[in-house]
């Protein structure tokens, strides 16, 4: 017998994506001239605990994902990340995208800088427990991550400045799973899934290109950007400053709940805008209680857009599914 | 050398001076100026803004620069895998073998050294001596012992294996004689009846990089959903090819010396390797995408293995070649060696002496010659004489010196050939123990080397 006969290879999931629009990680100098490792991470990461939490599950996260070394109840990771980049490249983007505003005041605009376009390969390893009485926890886990890839790779998005229009991707090939089974457990108190919401605005028209055919990232920009202005018009209402800071940021307070892409392609030709968000987005939650008017207002506005209405709008809410979110991430991740 | 020592430390003016056109100066220093949080942060920026990036603005941000380190180790023969076959495995028992794997950093490589004086709190590890970043030879063993180690678990869980991981690893090893071979095992104070250590017979190297670049991970917190205070991370730049040496010495003659067993031994190692550390990566946070690697080249030396080329650079040892010796040479010595300073004087003063000796005589000759034309004659003679004496001395002392010097190369040139003696003596294998050689390159070339040594290829 071979030397080589008892060789395990590592039981990997390899996701091949495509940018669809740029993806952005920052860096020391905010610059995105390359994809950091830490920022895809901590975006998978973020989505998974997400999924998580839906089904009652609020340690997935740091068994899944791992813990500081000075935690009191420490784990190492059970997943290990390779990240083959070689097939981006960095595109520069416009530095400033604003436009004149309908109530004359002036605003600053959004700011840009480099960003990564083209293909990226993810490799996913399930690194197995040291004690077999947790392979069962861990083949669990297992199968709740690929979902949760699933989902963010067809609904929402990865990495950063996605609330301002980066991270859009798709795969030819999403990793096969089995659905999951019903779960009787009640949704985690902290942000999860059951509080999100996926939009996707789709249109006629391709999208606008540069001379060489590429996307044209300003105007594609721009017209994400007018449509996340539109939404959080929604609640610019007496009152709302809060709830509207809140939902779309504010500067050293909030992080952005809500995440509106840059228009990008589909197969059909034509094009699309994906509006994905969390509500609430924060550990303690808040303005639990404004949730279901602050959607329906969204979704109002999302039927009157800056330039007319999307041919086509699908609409998505984690509030309606609370019987059984378990069906409800199998649907989103497509294996039900 | 470019080395930080105390009295560099004391120096302010040195300090000023290298600091300002030297940025692993500056890591190194800075922190000595910081007096409060504050000032450690602005420090930071600061360095941040004029040595990491490039075209950076008033709010530090700008195009991450790449930093070259200082680059002696090559000159200085640090960086072993860059030896040729037989300076490598000269002398050598038959079966042993090199193998040279080159690998392609894909993302940036964290190598956190204890640093407790640099900059930042995440400096990669470099070579005190150097300043060169490089991964040591003991992290790479361990980070191969863990490749083997999911690539061959065994049929009992890791968990059964031991109460902690130190048993655990004397037990995988004690159950895998190839493990048990390869890595060797330490007891580590493990309470077992075969407790005990043994020596394993692979030799790591350490990979050697040059260049570094900064990173920030900004730690998210959940009570804003926004980022928190950024944590800045000194990183080995991606893009950069680093080469593992990694020697199995064969104790040839003993149990389990045999080719077919090293065959065996280094295909499992290198499977191991080839299947997980792409996926594992290297150094800290390689379960976080960092210390990425894309496998590049396999390179197999071996000696008297069958089936393998003749090195390219197969140039064989060469006797030392024997330096010249001036004509002179001898005139110079006594007792079997250059004259002493005293006797050279001693010499030089005589032949001197005898230059003065003529010089008196025509001196003499000149006042007692009366013809004007004949005394013209004496006086250029004379002057001949007298400018000879100078060019005597000179030549006296010029030669002397060549003498000690090529004494003193011929003193090493017959140190040089008594170690080519021995190493003769010592290297002389078998007719058939040849120093061969197999190349593979591309992304699979570590897989289909290990398949080649596991004999599955050729049969």
């Amino acid at each position: 017998m071979s030397v080589l006969a008892t060789l395990a290879e590592p039981p990997s999931v390899i996701l091949n994506l495509e940018t669809c629009t740029p993806l952005y990680t920052g860096g020391v100098g905010q610059r995105g001239e390359s994809l950091h490792p830490s920022g895809l991470l901590g975006s998978l990461r973020r989505f998974s605990g997400l999924s998580a939490a839906a089904l009652g599950d609020s340690s997935f996260e740091t068994r899944l994902w791992g813990t500081a070394p000075d935690a009191k109840d420490r784990h190492a990771k059970r997943v290990a990340l390779a990240l083959d980049l070689g097939e981006l490249k960095a595109v520069t983007m416009p530095d400033k995208v604003t436009w004149p505003r309908e109530d004359g005041r002036s605003r600053p605009g959004w700011y840009f800088s480099q960003a990564q376009v083209g293909r990226l390969r993810l490799t996913l390893t399930h690194r197995s427990p040291t004690d077999p009485r947790d392979r069962d926890r861990a083949a669990s886990d297992w199968q709740l991550l690929l979902l949760a890839l699933r989902i963010q790779i067809r609904h929402a998005t990865l990495a950063a400045r996605d609330q301002w229009g980066m991270g859009v991707v798709q795969a030819a090939d999403l990793p096969a799973v089995e659905p999951l089974a019903a779960q009787g457990g009640a949704p985690s108190r902290h942000p999860g899934l059951q509080g999100a919401f996926f939009a996707q605005l789709q249109f006629d028209d391709g999208v606008p290109v540069d001379g060489g055919g590429a996307p044209d990232w300003r105007k594609c920009l721009e017209f994400g950007l007018r449509w996340r202005a539109h939404l959080r018009g929604a609640l610019r209402m007496p009152g709302m400053d809060d709830l509207r800071h809140y939902l779309f940021g504010q500067l050293n307070q909030w992080g952005s709940a809500i995440n509106v892409s840059a228009l990008h392609r589909l197969p059909d030709g034509g094009s699309a805008v994906r509006v994905w968000g969390l509500v609430p987005h924060t550990a303690p939650a808040r303005f639990e209680q404004a949730r279901t008017d602050a959607l329906k207002r969204l979704r109002d506005a999302m039927d009157t857009g800056p330039r007319g209405r999307p041919r086509r709008i699908l609409w998505e809410d984690g509030a309606a599914h609370t019987g059984d979110l378990a069906a409800w991430i199998n649907q989103l991740a497509g294996v039900a | 050398m470019e080395t930080i020592c105390f009295d560099f430390l004391a120096d302010p003016e040195q300090q000023r001076r290298r600091r300002e056109r030297d940025w692993m100066v500056q890591a190194a220093l800075l922190r000595a100026d910081a007096h409060s949080p504050k000032d450690l942060t602005d420090l930071r920026s600061g360095f941040l803004r004029e040595q990491a990036l490039d075209n950076a603005d008033s709010r530090g941000q700008g195009s991450a620069r790449i930093l070259q380190c200082r680059d002696p180790v090559a000159r200085i023969g640090f960086d072993t895998a860059g030896r040729e076959a037989q300076q490598a495995l000269r002398g050598f028992p038959v079966g042993s073998a090199r193998l040279l794997l080159r690998f392609r950093l894909v993302t940036p490589l964290l190598t956190k050294d204890d640093d407790a004086f640099n900059l930042f709190d995440n400096p990669v590890r470099k070579d005190r001596l150097t300043g060169r970043p490089f991964v040591a030879a003991a992290s790479l063993k361990g980070l191969a012992a863990d490749a083997y180690q999911r690539a061959f678990p065994g049929t009992r869980s890791w968990a059964g294996l031991g109460g902690d991981d130190p048993a655990r690893t004397h037990a995988f090893r004690r159950a895998d004689a190839h493990a048990l071979r390869l890595f060797g095992i330490a007891d580590d104070g493990v309470q077992a009846p075969d407790s005990g250590s043994q020596a394993g017979r692979l030799h790591f190297s350490p990979v050697w990089f040059s260049k570094v670049q900064y990173l920030v991970m900004n730690p998210g917190d959940p009570r804003q959903a926004a980022g928190t205070l950024p944590i800045q991370f000194e990183a080995i730049a991606p893009e950069q090819a680093g080469v593992l040496e990694v020697i199995y010495f064969n104790p040839a003659g003993m149990p389990h010396g045999d080719v077919a067993t090293v065959r065996g031994d280094l295909a499992r190692f290198l499977a191991a390797l080839a299947v997980w550390w792409p996926v594992l990566g290297l150094g800290a946070k390689r379960l976080g995408g960092y210390g990425g690697i894309a496998i590049d080249r396999a390179e197999l030396q071996a000696v008297g293995w069958p089936g393998l080329e003749a090195p390219a650079m197969a140039a064989g040892p060469q006797r030392p070649t024997e330096p010249s010796r001036p004509a002179y040479f001898d005139h110079y010595l006594e007792n079997d060696a250059p004259l002493s300073e005293a006797s050279f004087q001693g010499r030089l003063q005589q032949r001197l002496a005898e230059v003065d000796q003529r010089v008196t005589g025509l001196e003499a000759r000149r006042l007692q010659q009366k013809d004007k034309n004949l005394r013209q004659k004496i006086v250029k003679e004379l002057d001949k004489v007298t400018a000879s004496r100078k060019a005597l001395e000179s030549q006296m002392r010029a030669e002397y010196a060549k003498v000690q010097g090529v004494w003193a190369e011929r003193e090493a040139w017959r140190q040089a050939c008594a170690v080519f003696e021995v190493e003769q003596e010592v290297g002389d294998a078998p007719q058939d123990a040849v120093i061969g050689q197999r190349t593979l390159t591309g992304h699979d070339s570590w897989m289909e080397l290990a398949r080649w040594m596991a004999v599955e290829d050729d049969q």
